[in-house]
């Protein structure tokens, strides 16, 4: 009896190890040198490429693009496989973890500095290097300006852009003249005194998020951005404790707080219950991208030839809007990474893919010389307000600037800053919340 | 032929073994393993060995012990509400009639809808702009303009409602199951004795219940202890950590922070926990039952 227990001990130990021995085996393969391809002769170079939009439309252009890319090159074989944005963060870090990354993938340009800063990228350098070579003019110079911050790390390019987003002001032309007011707020003061004049029993005067979930930095960057106020010091630790700032989330809170210019439930509203709010009529002002205009076109609300775009508002520091996008990048330990590149150069190129597949996203492509042929593409007087977007990218900026992306942001926009900014809607002062959140930056910026 | 039986048997068993070891032991003892290191996703690729520091760090972090001492909260008062809940309806479930039948179905539906739909119903019901059930509690003055969700010092009392509202219908059938299974007599026999229908539930009905009670609390407590989902989607642990649960914890540090051993270290800990309250939840149980 003793003999049985002791053997079954033995081997569950036994197996616990060997578990524990092949967990540590490492996740990737040792990077392959450029241009070294391991398919045999014949057998066309699989290419597994993750996509992270599930709309219709854009699946349609990628699947167009990936046709006329196999056409021109008929011995790689690009795999795309769907995985939703939603999904996609707990998807790579499960696939980093068990060494099942694709070839390619679209990624947050967020997060390109983190999967850069523990290797598991190859570096585009020597393949923008090529193409500018065969272009004749350095092909990085036609990037969108924010995007160097996100893409260009220890002198290196790790991600090819593929879209640019920015935030501009969408507000009701209707509202504003039934209360006299004749422009758009130019700045921040403007906007605050404006939502009060607007705002009435039916309709409040702007919609800000201040739920833990992105549109809230992704907005609140804006306000910071413009007040002067920098996410890292000079020592490349937290930089929000400053006057800057604490006047910045003052301002953003106040709107709440004070001013009650956003609905009772800001504190736990993201943009799924703002962009609602908006197409029911509910707003006279809101912050977002150009992409709810399909949500709207879809309600169809009377007052939609009134909805018009402005710039984001400027701050005592100048006029700053946060920088959003995606890349494609090619992950390291790729079997085919030369094939991967030629898919990655055919659909972020101006000149081929790119046209096609960015249009679909109502987002401006990476690429600076197609932003007007993607402007183009809308009818009046659409035109003339997406045009708000494209000039608002010259202002566009990360939310780290002017300091390169860090790894560690992704981790930290989730959480930090947001949570710092629903607590002080919720009753905490603003010196109690900066004083939290900064702990928390250099917490994890020490780690 | 013993022996060839004896082989058989283990044969016919071999395939089940593998699986649980495969889906069942293999991600414990690999848990295991990964607590006793350092994965920090922004620094290495691999584990490294780390020792007892991911335990010691787990002792000495605050907005865990938080976590933890409203996950007890959020545990207990489910499992509280689902047995008041679940002992009501199986109480008026149990008299025989055509609209109890058809009860007894549809009583089941928080149950069997998944998580997601339910989450999101009551996120809807809850809200301050255009929640129908919001909208009820403000006209009796029970609330102000803002949800429950949005109110730190209530968010947690409103997902622990709405935990208690899916899980009671589990709790309604195993007492319902086991009321029906309570002879007649015992009651026609308290009743000649004098016994009104309070001492009746009381001596009879109530006392019968306990063990399948205690059984259901233990399961429900379990599956409310580890809950994710529900709390995930209504509030993400907030407003400002008021939700804050092990569970949501787990995850954000895995997924949002990248902290894959610290997450590992807080799952171990959560199951040893589960593991000691079951060993003396049970064993109390046995010895109450033997005495």
């Amino acid at each position: 009896m003793k003999f049985r227990l002791f053997s079954s001990l033995f081997v569950l130990v036994l197996l616990a190890f060997a578990l524990s021995s092949c967990a540590s085996v490492p996740a990737q393969a040792p990077a392959e040198q450029p241009g070294a391809e391991t398919t045999d002769e014949g057998v066309p170079a699989s290419v597994v490429f993750w996509q992270f939009f599930t709309d219709p439309p854009i699946i349609a252009a990628y699947e167009n693009a990936i046709q006329e890319f196999e056409t021109l090159h008929p011995d790689i074989d690009v795999q795309m496989e769907i995985v939703p944005w939603a999904e996609q963060q707990q998807k790579l870090t499960t696939a980093l973890t068990t060494g099942a990354l694709p070839d390619v993938s679209m990624l947050g340009n967020n997060v390109v500095a983190q999967y850069q800063a523990i290797g598991a990228l190859e570096s585009l350098s020597p393949y923008f290097e090529q193409w500018s070579e065969e272009a004749g003019e350095d092909i990085t110079a036609d990037f969108w300006p924010g995007d160097r911050y996100y893409y260009l790390l220890e002198d290196e390019w790790w991600g090819s852009p593929m879209n640019v987003e920015t935030r501009a002001l969408w507000y009701r032309a209707d509202l504003f003249a039934e209360a006299g007011i004749e422009e758009p707020p130019n700045t921040w003061a403007d906007l605050r005194d404006v939502a009060i004049q607007l705002t009435t029993d039916d309709v409040y005067g702007i919609g800000v998020p201040g739920a833990i979930d992105y549109p809230t930095l992704q907005v609140f960057t804006n306000v910071y951005l413009g007040y002067g106020a920098r996410f890292l010091n000079d020592d490349g630790m937290c930089g929000f404790d400053t006057p800057e700032f604490r006047e910045a989330l003052q301002y953003y809170t106040d709107l709440y707080l004070v001013d009650g210019v956003t609905p009772p439930d800001t504190p736990n509203y993201s943009r799924e219950q703002l962009v609602q709010m908006l197409s029911e009529g509910k707003l006279a002002m809101y912050i977002d991208g150009p992409w709810i205009y399909g949500t709207l076109a879809e309600a169809n609300p009377e007052w939609l030839p009134d909805l018009k775009v402005a710039l984001i508002p400027e701050g005592p520091a100048g006029r700053y809007g946060f920088l959003g996008g995606w890349p494609l990048v090619l992950w390291k330990g790729s079997d085919n990474p030369d094939a991967a590149w030629e898919w990655i150069k055919f659909a972020t190129d101006p000149e081929q893919g790119l046209p096609d597949i960015a249009a679909p996203a109502n987002l401006p492509p990476g690429r600076q010389s197609i932003a007007d042929q993607w402007l183009e593409a809308y009818e009046e007087p659409l035109r003339s307000e997406f045009n708000f977007f494209l000039e608002g990218l010259q202002y566009a900026q990360p939310y780290q600037y002017p300091d390169p992306e860090i790894p560690e942001m992704a981790s930290l926009e989730v959480d930090a800053v947001q949570t710092a900014v629903q607590s002080v809607m919720l009753g905490q002062s603003v010196d109690d919340a900066v004083t939290q959140l900064c702990e928390r930056i250099n917490d994890t910026l020490s780690r | 032929m013993g022996s060839r039986r004896s082989a058989a048997g283990y044969l016919f068993f071999a395939p089940a073994l593998i699986v649980f070891l495969l889906v069942g032991l293999y991600p414990i003892l690999y848990q295991i393993y990964l607590s006793f290191t350092d994965w920090y996703l922004l620094r290495s690729l691999t584990p490294v060995w780390y020792g007892l520091d991911g335990y010691k760090r787990l002792l000495a972090d605050t907005v865990l012990w938080e976590s933890f001492l409203r996950t007890i909260i959020w545990t207990v008062g489910t499992v509280a509400l689902e047995f008041v809940i679940g002992l009501l309806f199986a109480l008026l479930l149990n008299r025989r009639s055509r609209i109890n039948a058809i009860l007894s179905g549809l009583i089941l539906l928080p149950w069997v809808a998944p998580s997601i739909v339910v989450a999101y119903t009551w996120r809807w019901l809850l809200d301050g702009q255009y929640g129908a059930l919001h909208q009820v509690l403000y006209q009796f003055g029970l609330v102000g303009e803002r949800s429950l969700l949005v109110d730190p010092s209530l968010a947690l009392l409103a997902v622990t409602a709405v935990s208690a509202w899916k899980g009671a219908p589990f709790m309604t059938i195993a007492l319902l199951a086991t009321l029906k299974s309570i002879p007649e007599e015992l009651y026609e026999a308290a009743a000649v004795d004098g016994a009104n229908l309070w001492n009746q539930f009381r001596f009879i009905t109530f006392p019968l219940l306990i063990p399948v009670s205690v059984v259901m609390s233990l399961i429900l407590g379990v599956l409310a202890f580890y809950s994710f989902d529900l709390v995930w989607i209504m509030t993400k642990g907030g407003p400002t950590d008021a939700t804050l649960l092990l569970g949501v914890y787990l995850f954000r540090q895995f997924f949002e922070r990248n902290e894959l051993s610290y997450a590992a270290t807080i799952g171990v800990a959560m199951l040893l926990l589960l593991l000691a309250f079951s060993s003396v939840y049970l064993g109390l149980l046995r010895k109450r039952q033997t005495a």
